[in-house]
């Protein structure tokens, strides 16, 4: 008996000494939780910061890789094709395709002769009648397009018109160069398309 | 000391208590460790009282106590269970403490290999291949060493009785 209850006694103290290694264990990851949980509550103080910082520092990304203007241009640039020296007075240089490069660069005048239309063909008899004239066509512009190259636009000094030659449907059509209201144009008259982004995508459909 | 500092001395100092709580309501160690664990987040969460209370180990206790219920209540569904009485027991007093103490009073007197035997194995739950690697002998060696730890102590046992 008297050895039982030392056995019990022995099992006991040797149980005690195994349960504080186990409470000391268990302690250990309490403290670890308690880190963990004073952590997060220190980063959801923090995020509406990080978030700031990221938005920012995206943006400024975006803003760095971002090709300038000039950049744009000459790359688009480099895409043109070269129209005939004779045409090239008339046309800038420098593509057009961004409205800085554009307003910077001056505006070609129209030419200083100006076909003469006879009085025949532009007279008309107002009868009172509330009614609009018929257009009058240009001869010249009837006569078959030249075989030399054709700006296909040219800058017109006022703004109340923009139209293009588009060189296919002349070819095709043979008809002369007209504006947006179906008036035909003396083919010395060169429009150009006020809008740069059309004119861009315009000359780079006639070009294609 | 900040507020997180003050809060894991609370825990620590409270510890042992909540655990015994959780076992003598759960009687499984396991399972009334994870009592703790959860009691542990919701004192968390309510920080600022558990700060300023007046009986910190009440508080804690009172918390564990509603944590071992709810899983008492899911663990016999069918079953009502008497909530007022689980919140007002108490566990007997525990002499575990008491016999690590005199444990730890006759480990000290042993040579010092018997002794770390004997702390690695319980205290540190070290399997016989960690110790017998850490403490550079073979395994036939700390068998050899951890059976004459053991009648060690019960010679030391049979002194004092």
């Amino acid at each position: 008996m008297k050895n039982k209850n030392t056995e019990q006694q022995l099992e006991q103290m040797l149980e005690s000494i195994a349960a504080h290694g186990r409470n000391v264990r268990r302690q250990e990851r309490l403290m670890e939780q308690i880190d963990r949980m004073a952590a997060a509550k220190k980063r959801r103080r923090l995020w509406p910061y990080w978030t700031a910082v990221a938005a920012a520092a995206s943006v400024a990304l975006v803003l760095l890789w971002q090709p300038s203007d000039q950049e744009y241009a000459a790359e688009e640039g480099s895409k043109r094709v070269e129209l005939p020296d004779d045409k090239k007075s008339i046309v800038p240089e420098e593509p057009i395709y961004t409205a800085s490069a554009a307003i910077q660069k001056s505006i070609p005048t129209f030419p200083e002769e100006i076909p003469e239309v006879s009085a025949e063909e532009t007279a008309f008899e107002f009868s009172g009648h509330e009614e609009a004239p018929e257009p009058v066509c240009d001869e010249k512009a009837t006569e078959q397009p030249h075989e030399t190259e054709v700006p296909h636009v040219v800058e017109i000094k006022t703004n109340s018109l923009v139209a293009y030659s588009n060189k296919k449907e002349r070819s095709k059509q043979k008809a002369p160069i007209k504006d947006l209201l179906g008036n035909p144009l003396p083919e010395s008259n060169y429009l150009l398309a006020i809008n740069f982004k059309t004119a861009g995508r315009l000359i780079q459909s006639d070009l294609e | 000391m900040n507020n997180t500092e003050r809060f894991k001395h609370i825990i620590l100092q409270h510890q042992p208590s909540m655990q015994r709580m959780a076992e003598y309501l759960l009687h499984d160690e396991t399972i009334a460790e994870d009592a703790v664990q959860d009691a542990l987040v919701d004192l968390w969460k309510q920080r600022d009282d558990l700060l300023k209370a007046n009986n910190s180990e009440a508080y804690c206790i009172l918390l564990v106590k509603r944590r071992c219920i709810d899983i008492l209540r899911k663990r016999h569904s069918e079953q009502p269970l008497d909530e007022q009485s689980l919140i007002e027991t108490e566990p007997p007093p525990d002499d575990r403490e008491a016999r690590y103490q005199q444990a730890m009073r006759m480990v000290a007197k042993m040579p010092e290999m018997q002794r770390k035997v004997i702390l690695m194995k319980y205290e540190q739950a070290k399997t016989t291949q960690e110790i017998s690697k850490e403490l550079g002998i073979s395994t036939t060696n700390l068998y050899t060493t951890l059976s004459r730890a053991i009648s060690n102590l019960r010679k030391m046992m049979s002194h004092e009785e």
